[in-house]
């Protein structure tokens, strides 16, 4: 697998990871029992787990590891965004900060 | 009060352990992966780093009990040290300076982006610092 393709689908699977938590987030039912996990907002946070692990699994059986694994930082990254957009989040420059330098780390990386 | 919070950190860091080698096992299952019912249901490495992913999330959310999100959660960000050493033990993957320099870059990012608390925790803090000052009274 070429390694753009392998880096690509990292950044696929770390936004899919980003996801997740977003809609899992939105669920306001009430915990009472098992049942009540039965909901579109869990399912679709698992949902997004697993196309995350999925879509991660080619890359890592042919590339190194320690290449490609630290590109799911990048969801911390995404998670800020979304954040801001979907949930209304405040807006910070510590965070800010903070993704630019995780940038950084990866393109040193690659 | 202090040892909760190292009883946190210390179940973070575990959890770290766990998600690491989630991902050498997944790696191991991916390279086992085929169109059969050995390589899908039954592939051992995929089964054990599910199970392993599934006990570090059950550690994670042990561990954000005993304080701040954050500053317990931006320790999650040792995984990507973890896994690489043991990429290099178990998959004989190259030691570069380089990866290890940026993975630390890496890390001081996402502590930088999580560690900024959020509007609850300041709430929180807030009302703590009153009560000790009322208590003082």
């Amino acid at each position: 697998m070429n390694t753009i393709v392998a880096i690509s689908l990292m950044t696929i699977g770390s936004v899919f990871n980003a996801i997740a938590p977003i809609i899992l987030k939105r669920n306001k039912t009430e915990f009472k029992n098992i049942f009540n996990l039965i909901n579109p907002y869990f399912l679709g946070g698992l949902f997004f787990y697993g196309l995350a692990y999925i879509v991660t699994l080619p890359p890592l059986k042919e590339g190194d590891v320690g290449m490609l694994y630290p590109i799911m930082a990048l969801t911390y990254v995404w998670s800020y965004f979304l954040g801001v957009v979907y949930l209304k989040e405040k807006k910070s420059y510590q965070k800010l900060i903070g993704v630019g330098i995780i940038i950084i780390g990866i393109i040193i990386l690659i | 009060m202090v040892k909760d919070l190292t009883k946190g950190i210390l179940l973070m860091i575990l959890c770290t352990f766990f998600t690491s080698m989630a991902v050498i096992f997944n790696k191991k299952g991916a390279i086992d992966f085929a169109w059969t019912i050995k390589g899908t249901i039954f592939n051992w490495a995929l089964i054990v780093g599910l199970s392993l992913l599934g006990i570090g999330f059950i550690i994670l959310s042990l561990a954000l009990k005993y304080g701040e999100v954050s500053l317990l959660y931006p320790i999650i960000s040792l995984s990507f040290i973890w896994a690489y050493l043991f990429s290099i033990l178990i998959y004989n993957e190259a030691f570069q300076m380089k990866k290890i320099i940026a993975i630390s870059i890496m890390i001081f990012g996402i502590v930088v982006l999580l560690s900024s608390k959020t509007n609850q925790e300041k709430d929180n803090s807030k009302k703590e610092f009153q009560k000790v000052r009322r208590e003082k009274k």
